[in-house]
């Protein structure tokens, strides 16, 4: 017993001096996801092991000497190994068959409330042919946006300063950067982009055109995040991942920072004409923090914060106009503070409430002359959603926004109609120096509602008041929507609604404005369906149909007659009399097999407007048609994607003549009919690149986005010598080939 | 709006960096109007007035590849819808327009090389110009236009105005003054080769008084800026400050014109102005 004794504890012994214990772990290639449930195994010795939820894995006893790991997972190249038992832990790298491009990042889902609003999300735009990964300018991929070079986003035939942007659903002055290079949030920080055109729901207000809003996403909390990338223009860096062990704590920093000043400076340093000094550049930093509190509370806390400058010295004057020499600076900045906090009340309640608060600064210089707007904004959102039943779901909610400004101005006024502006020299001095502070107080209630459960019908009739301090005026908008569901993959929709936005400062100034104007207002009809022939699977057709029709009155229009204000005769300035009508058919059409994506967005729209002694003319976006055809193929490591655009020339105002002003040595142009002729159509065809790298650690993205490809001489206006006696139209940027690197982990 | 204003000229002076064909402002070419000069009768260097002031209204105009005889129909007004805020400068409408003026008429062939002044007219200052405006505009200024259409038999047209200032400052503005013209630093008889153009003198920029729409006032230098024009050859710059040096290319000799015609005319931007004329063979 005893010898046996000795013998089984040599054996043991010998057993366990010769066995190893081998630990690894098993990562996606490029991603470092932690692959989970996965069976790694060790041939010939047929021992396997699974990973944990952090992918790792252990073996026990395993004997000296060599063998071969294999991981075989359906979706991922079958991964072979030779190794041996001296190093007892490993790392292993699985690459899948397929990357989508950027794969890291993409995590939203699409989130509707209605039918009337178009929503991106962050695949979507990610991977949209001819934006360049912007969300903002992915939108200009949408049916009723019209094709526009300038950093506003025109909605359905509006004018540029009736659409509303928004952050987190909270009023910003812009969305874009200088000229419409970039979105103001790092792309792989927003969740999604709504675009809110004709017969939009009450939640939102102060915008008769539409509204453009950004919604920044929740920060990953399964593992660390990285992104980088550097193209010509810009370069940014972006981290994001959770906080604390439990992953409740999550958090999102991106910072961008543009150069292509620095590239036109060189550009033109040869140039006697003008300098730029600082030209033109931007810069933006999106910081979230989200904690999930429990299942039933979230806090959600953004910074965001972007500034654009341009600056230069001019050395001839512009167009002979003898003011317009010196230096010219241009500073926008906002920034803002957005907490949120969303309660779930209980199963068939929630609340979310949030505000922001920063200051905007818009800063203009030319010579000395100055417009120097600084504002501190406060806004205010709350809602409260309870479904009563599976028939009837109500919204309630607050939408306010104060702001406190300080206006300098000292700038000449320059008279402007039909986008011809007269010169600079001769507009008169608007000196003021004023502080004021105004107040915006919007409610609205939203209600959905069933007949039945299985009703076909759903009905959303909706009440928004509007209740604009500036101009002491309140307004009530009913809205309303409806829809049909015929089956699974046909619905139609019809929507009406009131629209109301107050009139600009600048609009209501009692000296250089009217303080007796009221709010432009809008009535919008639209009916639509869309059609999904897919069948189930994720390929086929989907077709999204609509009309619309906007009546436009009470619109703000420049007024050069004497009206007695106070018992003096005064300037009016500004009236409400001017009018308008859009209509329009928009028609979209996503097609997908395999590989192969095409999008068709196609809108037919007629936009006009008359005012007092003017013959009803069409407005600056009257693009009668307006065609986007986009396509893509994607195959293994590489993705090819093409946009081409055809649109309507935008009307322009010619100019038939012109007065010599000999205080000033200048011509001011005699306006023809306005808007009446049209310049040439607009025709690009955009074509792009991307390559995916699949490193261990990270994935690297090479890519080449050439824009204008076709190399169109796309008029963009018209350019006139000194005396208007000569004109020649100006065309617009010809083939850019933009490369560009991104890693990203 | 003014926001999208200066964009607006940004990005057409961007697209002017290039080419293009249009006549040059500088050239001195068929019809041109040069300057229209306005002082008080009787002490010319005044530029802003009372109501009720007669003022000599004289017009320079050039013709120098065109017709002989220049014309001039006269029409004046006040200026009560604003042509700085948009209005047309023109008379046409206005319930108070006088068109009782004599046309003036020019032979240029009796200037030297067909540039010069055109015979002046007397325009008077309504002396009800203020009535019904506020203090404000009193102060800084209400406008009395004279609109001046100019033609030529070979139906060359330039319609033009200048606004005559009525205002109850009590220091009014004065005309700027212009000494001669520099070549290369030095006065010049003969066809300069290429070099730069310069002032010898000018006078300094004048401080006046400004209300705001509040009645708020502040103190402002005007600034002067001098129009250059050539007869022959290049210039680079047509308007630009009074001390800058204007870089003048000569054309190739066997394509120079017989003489060459050059014109300074600085201006205050507030109505006072001077004109300086050098002709050289």
């Amino acid at each position: 017993m005893k010898i046996f004794f000795v013998i089984f504890i040599n054996f043991v012994c010998i057993i366990s001096a010769n066995a190893i214990t081998l630990k690894g772990k098993v990562l996606e290639r490029g991603t470092k996801k932690p692959l989970e449930n996965i069976n790694v195994y060790i041939l010939p010795l047929e021992l396997s092991a699974t990973t944990n939820n952090q992918g790792e894995f252990e073996i026990l006893d395993v004997p000296e000497g060599n063998f071969k790991w294999v991981v075989n997972i359906p979706g991922y190249i079958r991964f072979e190994e030779l190794d041996d038992t001296d190093d007892p832990s490993s790392i292993f790298y699985i690459e899948r068959f397929e990357y989508k491009i950027y794969e890291t990042t993409v995590t939203s889902t699409q989130k509707k409330r209605d039918d009337s609003t178009q929503t991106l999300t962050q695949a979507d735009f990610l991977m949209a042919p001819g934006a360049g990964q912007d969300p903002i300018r992915a939108v200009q991929n949408l049916t009723g946006v019209a094709q526009n070079q300038s950093a506003q986003v025109v909605i359905q035939g509006s004018n540029p300063d009736d659409t509303g942007y928004l952050i987190n659903q909270h009023p910003v002055p812009l969305v874009f950067h200088f000229d419409g290079l970039s979105s103001v949030v790092f792309p792989n920080a927003v969740e999604s982009v709504d675009y809110l055109s004709a017969g939009y729901g009450p939640e939102y207000g102060r915008a008769i055109g539409g509204l453009i809003g950004i919604n920044t996403k929740s920060p990953q909390n399964d593992r660390q995040h990285g992104i980088a990338y550097l193209d010509i223009f810009n370069a940014g860096v972006l981290a994001e991942g959770p906080l604390t062990e439990d992953k409740k704590q999550t958090y999102l920093v991106s910072l961008r920072r543009s150069y292509i000043g620095q590239v036109l400076s060189k550009v033109t340093e040869d140039n006697e004409d003008f300098n730029f000094t600082v030209a033109p550049t931007y810069t933006d930093l999106t910081a979230i923090y989200e904690n999930k509190i429990d299942e039933k509370n979230i806090f959600k806390l953004d910074l965001v914060a972007s500034q654009d400058e341009l600056k230069f010295l001019i050395n001839k004057p512009i167009n002979d106009d003898p003011k317009l020499r010196g230096e010219f600076f241009r500073q926008t900045q906002f920034f803002r503070i957005i907490p949120k906090y969303t309660r779930k009340i209980n199963s068939h309640s929630e609340m979310d409430n949030s505000f922001a608060f920063g200051p905007d600064k818009i800063l203009l210089n030319l010579n000395n002359q100055k417009l120097d707007i600084n504002s501190w904004n406060f806004s205010t959102r709350s809602e409260w959603r309870n479904r009563f039943n599976e028939n009837y779901k109500i919204y309630l909610g607050l939408d306010s926004l104060f702001d406190r400004r300080s206006v300098f101005v000292n700038l000449s006024d320059v008279y402007t109609q039909g986008g011809v502006s007269n010169p600079y020299s001769t507009g008169e001095i608007a000196s003021t120096d004023i502080k004021s502070s105004s107040q915006n107080l919007g409610f609205y209630l939203r209600n959905e509602i069933k007949i039945s459960e299985t009703s076909p019908w759903t009905f959303f009739p909706g009440l928004r008041f509007d209740y604009f301090d500036r101009i002491k005026e309140g307004e009530l908008s009913p809205r309303a929507n409806l829809k049909y569901q015929v089956n699974d993959s046909l619905f139609f929709r019809l929507a009406a609604g009131l629209y109301y936005q107050p009139p600009s400062g600048r609009e209501t100034d009692k000296n250089y404005g009217n303080p007796e104007l009221t709010s432009p207002r809008s009535s919008h009809y639209t009916f639509g369906w869309q059609k999904d022939f897919r069948g189930g699977s994720s390929d086929g057709v989907i077709w999204n149909s609509g009309i619309f029709y906007k009546n436009l009155d009470r619109l703000v229009v420049s007024s050069t007659a004497l009206t007695n204000r106070d018992g003096s005769q005064v300037q009016e300035n500004y009236n409400n009399q001017g009018t308008g009508t859009i209509y329009g058919l928009e028609q979209s059409v996503k097609w997908k097999k395999n590989e192969y994506r095409l999008t068709l967005a196609y809108t037919l729209l007629k936009s006009t407007r008359e005012e007092p002694s003017v013959p009803k003319y069409p407005s600056e976006f009257d693009q009668t048609h307006n065609l986007n055809l986009i396509g893509s193929y994607e195959r293994g490591k590489w993705i090819y994607s093409t946009r081409l655009r055809y649109v309507t020339g935008n009307p322009y105002t010619p100019v038939e003549s012109s007065y010599y002003d000999a205080d000033n040595n200048v011509y001011i142009p005699l306006r023809g009919e306005i808007y009446s002729e049209r310049l040439g159509n607009f025709v690009q065809l955009d074509f792009r690149i991307d390559r995916k790298i699949v490193y261990d650690k990270m994935l690297l993205y090479a890519y080449l986005d050439i824009q204008n490809l076709s190399n169109n001489k796309n008029e963009q206006a018209i350019n006139y010598s000194y005396d208007y006696s000569q004109s020649q139209p100006t065309t617009g940027l010809p083939i850019i080939p933009i490369f560009g690197v991104r890693g990203e982990f | 709006m003014k926001i999208n204003f200066l964009i607006l000229l940004f990005f057409i002076f961007l697209n002017n960096c290039g080419k293009d064909d249009f006549k040059k402002s500088f050239s001195i070419d068929g019809l041109r109007v040069l300057a229209i000069t306005a002082g008080k009768s009787g002490a010319l260097t005044q530029a802003e007035f009372d109501p009720g002031d007669v003022v000599v209204v004289t017009p320079y105009v050039s013709d120098t590849g065109g017709s002989q005889i220049v014309t001039a129909k006269i029409s004046s007004c006040t200026d009560s819808l604003g042509v700085d805020s948009g209005a047309e400068p023109t008379c046409e409408n206005a319930s108070d327009q006088n068109s009782s003026y004599a046309d003036l008429t020019l032979d240029t062939s009796t200037l030297a090389a067909r540039t010069g002044a055109m015979p002046s007219v007397n325009v008077t200052i309504p002396s009800t110009i203020y009535s019904g405006r506020t203090s404000v505009d009193q102060f800084n200024g209400i406008n009395y236009l004279v609109t001046m259409e100019f033609s030529t038999p070979d139906g060359q047209k330039i319609k033009s105005f200048k606004r005559l200032r009525a205002t109850t400052r009590s220091t009014k503005n004065q005309n700027p003054t212009i000494g001669s013209i520099l070549f290369d630093g030095s006065s010049f008889t003969s066809y300069p080769e290429s070099g730069n153009f310069s002032l010898d003198s000018y006078s300094q920029e004048e401080s006046y008084t400004f209300q705001d729409r509040n009645g708020n006032s502040s103190t402002l230098t005007e600034e002067l800026f001098v129009s250059w024009y050539v007869s022959d050859g290049e210039i680079n710059f047509s308007s630009v400050d009074p001390e800058a040096n204007v870089k003048f290319t000569s054309p190739q000799s066997s394509s120079r014109e017989s003489s060459l015609v050059v014109v300074a005319v600085i201006r205050d931007a507030r109505g006072g102005m001077a004109i300086e004329i050098k002709n050289v063979p």
